[in-house]
C-alpha cells in the first residue's frame, strides 16, 4: 500500500475577488453569474456557463483607475414614466423597467436597417428591408418625450438614416412638430456619403439645423478597408470639406479597433479640435457585437481597448494631453463614459476644464447629462474658477492666459454690441469649449448588468419600450420583429402606448456608425 | 399725426432709437403726436425700421447717426434738432451697452468704454439739452436705467455702476433744474425684448420670468407708454424718481 505522506495544500485563487454581477454567455447568450476580479493591477470579468465553460475578459487595464472611478457616482434621475414591469429580473425586463437607475439623456431612434456599406465593425444587424413608417417614428418620439419631457439630444441612426425616404420629414417632426423646442439637438448618425456627394442634400441638412454625428475612423488610406470594408478616405475628406464650407455642426465619432487605428487616436482628436464645426468627439472602442462585430476578430476577448488604455494612448500620441484630464461621467456607470472638456485659449492652445475648475463642481455640472448646459451650476463653476484663478495668478503665467481667454470668450458671447440668440451662444460655446467623450459599448464578453442598470443611452422603440443600449444590442436586437419578423415575441410586453400619450398631452452616437 | 395726443407738438430726442427699447419708445411717442428725432450708431437697417415706424403716424422724424462716445457728438445732435425744429422739449437717454463679464476680469478699459456711453454721453446730452430747456422754462428728461442700478441682482458690475450713476444724476439734476420747469426721472427697466437681453444668460431670464407676476419679459412699447407719460405735460409733480418697470418681479 502506497500512502502518500504529502499533506494536501490549499491553493489561493490567482485573482482577488472584488464584486459579483450578472452577465451572459458569449456563446449561447444565457444569463449567467459573473465575478469582477483584480489580478496584477488589472481588472477582469470571470464567468462560467454550464454549457460552454469558463470565460475571462480584461475590463480595465488599470485597477487603481477602475476602483477610483467607482466613486464617481450620483443618484440617477427617474424618467417621468417607465415602460415595463419588473417581472423576470435584470436584464430580462428592459425596459425601462422600474428598477432602472437612470433616465435617458441620449436616446437613439433607428429609422431603418438599410445601409450601402457592410462594415466589418458594424454592431447592428442590417437586413436591408426595414424602413420606419412616419407613424412609428412619431410614436417613438412621443414615447421618449413622454418619458423625459425634454432632451439635450436625440440621435437618429440605422442602418444609414440618410437613406430613409422620409428622412427630412422625420427631422422636421422633431424640430418643428408638436414637441418643437423640447429637443435641443438632433444628431444624425451617418457615414457621411450623402453630405459628401449630394450638394442639395447637404444644403437641406444644414438648413434643417441638424448635427452630423459623423463616423470618422482614420485620417489615412488603408484603414477604412479593414474597418469599413472599403476605402473611404477620399469620401470622408470631401465630407469634411462640405461640413466646413456649409458650417454644419458636427460630432466626430471614431470607432477604434486595437491595432487597426488605435495609433491614430491623438491625431483624430487634434483634427477635431482644429475644426470650428466640431462640437465634440466621441471615441468608441469597438464592441464585438452585431453582424460585423461578431466576426471581426478570432479572439474577441483579447481584442479590446479598455478605458484606461484609450486614455494612455491619447496621452502618448498627443504629448500634451494628460490621461488625468479624463473623468468618468457620473451620469451613467463610470465604466461606460469618460469625458473631458477642452477650452481653446486665445493662443489656440487647449486647456482642459478640469485643470482650472473645481472638480466637484465640474462633476456636478456633468451629472445626469452628457452635455454641459449653460445653467446656474455651470455659471457658478466658471465664476468660482475665474475668481480663484485671478486671486492666485501672476502676470505672465498660464493662468493669466486662461483668464484673458475666458474674458475674450465672454465679451464676444454676451455682449449687447453683438447680440446673439441662445442657439448662437451655444454654438459659440461649443466651438470654444469642446467635449471629448469615450463611450465604451459592451459586447457579450464584457456585458455587465451593473452597467446596464445605469445606462443613459437607450434605443427608443415604436412599441413604447426604451432599451438600454448594450442590453438591446446584445440581448434584444436579434429578436426585434421590425428587423426579424419571424422572431419570438419578447416578454414582458410594454405598457400599452395609449397610457403614455396621455402624459404627452397633459403637459452621440450609435451603431459604430 | 394725432393732434390731441399726450405729446402733441412736442419735439423729442431719443438716443439709441435703432435699438429694442429705443424703437418702442419712439413708436409710442409718435403715436402720441410727438415729432421724434432719434440717434443710431452702427445698425442702419434698424434705424430705417424705426424711422418707418415713426413716419407711419405721419410725424416728422429725424434719424441722426452718431457715436455718442465721441465727446462732441452730444452737442451736435442736440443742436441739429434745435436748428431744425426750433427747440427741444424732451430728451430720452436710452442708448447703452452691456457685456457679461465678472468683476475680477473688468479692467479700466472695459469700464471706460461702458461708462463713456452709459453715463458720460447721458451727462453730456443732459447738459446740451438743458441750455434750451432752461431758456424756455420747460422740459422733460427721462433716463432709461435698469433694475440692476438699484438692486442686488446678477449682472455685470460696471453696467450696474453705470446705471447707479445715472440714477444719482437723475435725482440730483431733478433737484437742481426742477425750479426751471424741467422734470427729470428715470425708468428702471426689468428684462425687455432688446439687445441688452442677449447679455443675460438663459437661466437668469428664466428665473426672472418665474419671479415676474406676469410671467414674461417686457415689450419695448410697454416701456414707451411710461416714458411717454413721464415726458408729457400731464406729468407735473413726478420729479427725481426712479420708477421700476418690471411686471412686479422685484415688487
Ligand atoms: N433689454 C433689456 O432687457 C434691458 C433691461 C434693463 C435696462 N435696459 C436699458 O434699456 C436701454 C436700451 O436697451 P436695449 O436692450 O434696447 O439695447 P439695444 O437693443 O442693444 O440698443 C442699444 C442702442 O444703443 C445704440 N448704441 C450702441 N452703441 C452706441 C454708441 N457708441 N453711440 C450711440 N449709440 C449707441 C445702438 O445703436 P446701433 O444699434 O445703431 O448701433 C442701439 O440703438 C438701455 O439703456 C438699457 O440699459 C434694457
Ligand atoms: S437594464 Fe434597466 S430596464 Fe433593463 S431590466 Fe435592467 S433595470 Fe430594467
Ligand atoms: S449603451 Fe452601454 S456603454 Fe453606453 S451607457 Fe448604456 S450600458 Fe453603458
Ligand atoms: S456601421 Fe453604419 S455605415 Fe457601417 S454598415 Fe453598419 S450601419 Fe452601415
Amino acid at each position: 500500500m502506497n500512502i502518500s505522506t504529502q499533506p494536501q495544500v490549499k491553493k489561493d485563487r490567482d485573482a482577488s475577488f472584488l464584486s459579483y454581477t450578472r452577465s451572459i454567455c458569449p456563446v449561447c447568450k444565457r444569463s449567467i453569474d459573473a465575478h469582477i476580479v483584480l489580478r496584477a493591477d488589472k481588472i477582469f470579468m470571470q464567468k462560467r456557463c454550464p454549457a460552454h465553460g469558463f470565460f475571462e475578459v480584461e475590463t480595465s487595464s488599470d485597477a487603481e483607475y477602475y476602483i477610483n472611478s467607482l466613486t464617481y457616482t450620483k443618484p440617477g434621475t427617474m424618467p417621468l414614466q417607465f415602460a415595463t414591469k419588473v417581472e423576470h429580473g435584470c436584464p430580462a425586463d428592459c425596459g425601462l423597467c422600474e428598477e432602472h437607475q437612470q433616465h435617458t439623456c441620449s436616446p437613439i431612434i433607428e429609422i431603418n436597417d438599410v445601409c450601402d456599406l457592410t462594415c466589418p465593425v458594424c454592431i447592428v444587424r442590417n437586413q436591408q428591408r426595414y424602413s420606419m413608417t412616419f407613424d412609428e417614428f412619431k410614436r417613438a418620439v412621443d414615447t421618449i418625450i413622454a418619458a423625459e419631457g425634454e432632451l439635450p439630444i436625440l440621435l437618429l441612426s440605422g442602418g444609414e438614416p440618410t437613406l430613409h425616404k422620409e428622412f427630412f420629414e422625420f427631422c422636421d417632426y422633431v424640430m418643428h412638430g408638436p414637441h418643437a423646442g423640447k429637443i435641443k439637438r438632433l444628431l444624425i448618425s451617418t457615414h457621411g456619403r450623402k453630405i459628401a456627394n449630394n450638394r442639395e442634400f447637404a444644403e437641406r441638412f444644414k438648413a434643417g439645423g441638424m448635427y452630423a454625428s459623423l463616423q470618422f475612423d482614420s485620417l489615412k488610406a488603408g484603414v477604412y478597408p479593414k474597418i469599413r470594408g472599403v476605402e473611404l478616405i477620399d469620401m470622408k475628406m470631401k465630407c469634411i470639406e462640405v461640413i466646413k464650407e456649409l458650417d454644419i455642426p458636427t460630432v466626430l465619432v471614431p470607432t477604434v479597433s486595437k491595432g487597426d487605428n488605435s495609433d491614430e487616436l491623438g491625431a483624430l482628436m487634434e483634427f477635431g479640435l482644429a475644426m470650428d464645426q466640431v462640437s465634440s468627439i466621441v471615441i468608441q472602442p469597438m464592441a464585438h457585437t452585431g453582424d460585423g462585430g461578431d466576426f471581426y476578430h478570432k479572439s474577441p476577448a483579447g481584442h479590446r481597448l479598455t478605458m484606461p488604455e484609450v486614455h494612455q494612448l491619447i496621452e502618448e500620441q498627443t504629448g500634451w494631453f494628460k490621461r488625468s484630464y479624463f473623468h468618468p461621467v457620473p451620469c451613467s456607470h463610470p465604466s461606460c463614459y469618460t469625458a473631458t472638456y477642452l477650452f481653446r485659449m486665445n493662443d489656440s492652445r487647449y486647456v482642459p476644464l478640469p485643470e482650472f475648475v473645481n472638480i466637484r463642481q465640474y462633476l456636478d455640472a456633468m451629472a445626469n447629462r452628457t452635455l454641459l448646459r449653460t445653467d446656474s451650476a455651470l455659471e457658478k463653476m466658471l465664476l468660482d474658477s475665474i475668481t480663484q484663478l485671478w486671486s492666485t495668478s501672476k502676470v505672465g503665467d498660464d493662468s493669466q492666459v486662461i483668464l484673458d481667454s475666458l474674458k475674450h470668450f465672454l465679451k464676444e458671447t454676451f455682449n449687447s454690441r453683438n447680440p446673439l440668440s441662445y442657439d448662437e451662444v451655444e454654438r459659440k460655446a461649443e466651438a470654444r469649449c469642446k467635449a471629448i467623450f469615450i463611450h465604451a459599448f459592451m459586447d457579450a464578453w464584457d456585458l455587465d448588468v451593473t452597467r446596464l442598470k445605469k445606462c443613459c443611452t437607450s434605443y427608443v422603440l415604436p412599441d413604447g419600450r426604451i432599451m438600454p443600449g448594450c442590453s438591446y444590442n446584445n440581448l434584444y436586437r436579434h429578436k426585434d420583429r421590425r428587423f426579424f419578423p419571424m422572431a419570438e415575441p419578447v416578454t414582458p410586453q410594454p405598457v400599452p402606448f395609449k397610457s403614455m400619450l396621455k402624459a404627452v398631452k397633459t403637459e452621440g452616437e450609435g451603431n459604430q456608425a | 399725426m394725432k393732434a390731441d395726443g399726450l405729446l402733441a407738438g412736442k419735439r423729442i430726442l431719443v438716443t439709441g432709437g435703432s435699438g429694442g427699447l429705443g424703437r418702442g419708445i419712439c413708436e409710442v411717442m409718435a403715436r402720441e403726436g410727438a415729432q421724434v428725432a432719434f440717434t443710431w450708431n452702427g445698425n442702419a437697417s434698424n434705424c430705417a425700421a424705426t424711422e418707418a415706424a415713426v413716419r407711419r403716424y405721419g410725424n416728422d422724424c429725424m434719424a441722426m447717426q452718431a457715436d455718442l462716445c465721441e465727446p462732441m457728438a452730444a452737442g451736435r445732435v442736440v443742436t441739429e434738432v434745435e436748428q431744425k425744429w426750433g427747440g427741444l422739449d424732451v430728451l430720452v437717454n436710452n442708448a447703452a451697452i452691456s457685456e457679461s463679464i465678472p468683476f475680477v476680469l473688468i479692467e479700466d478699459g472695459d469700464l471706460e468704454d461702458l461708462m463713456e456711453l452709459n453715463f458720460f454721453a447721458a451727462f453730456r446730452l443732459c447738459k446740451a439739452a438743458l441750455r434750451g430747456m432752461i431758456r424756455q422754462k420747460n422740459g422733460r428728461i427721462v433716463n432709461i436705467s435698469s433694475i440692476a442700478g438699484a438692486r442686488t441682482i446678477p449682472g455685470p458690475v460696471h453696467y450696474a455702476a453705470s446705471k447707479g450713476a445715472l440714477e444719482g444724476l437723475t435725482r440730483s439734476l431733478a433737484h437742481e433744474v426742477g425750479p426751471y420747469g424741467i422734470l427729470v426721472n428715470a425708468v428702471a427697466a426689468g428684462i425687455f425684448e432688446g439687445g441688452l437681453r442677449s447679455t443675460i444668460p438663459e437661466h437668469h431670464q428664466k428665473r426672472y420670468t418665474d419671479a415676474c407676476s406676469l410671467s414674461r419679459i417686457g415689450q419695448p412699447a410697454e416701456c414707451g407708454e411710461l416714458v411717454a407719460w413721464l415726458a408729457s405735460s400731464r406729468n407735473t409733480y413726478m420729479n427725481g424718481s426712479v420708477l421700476f418697470l418690471d411686471g412686479g418681479t422685484l415688487a
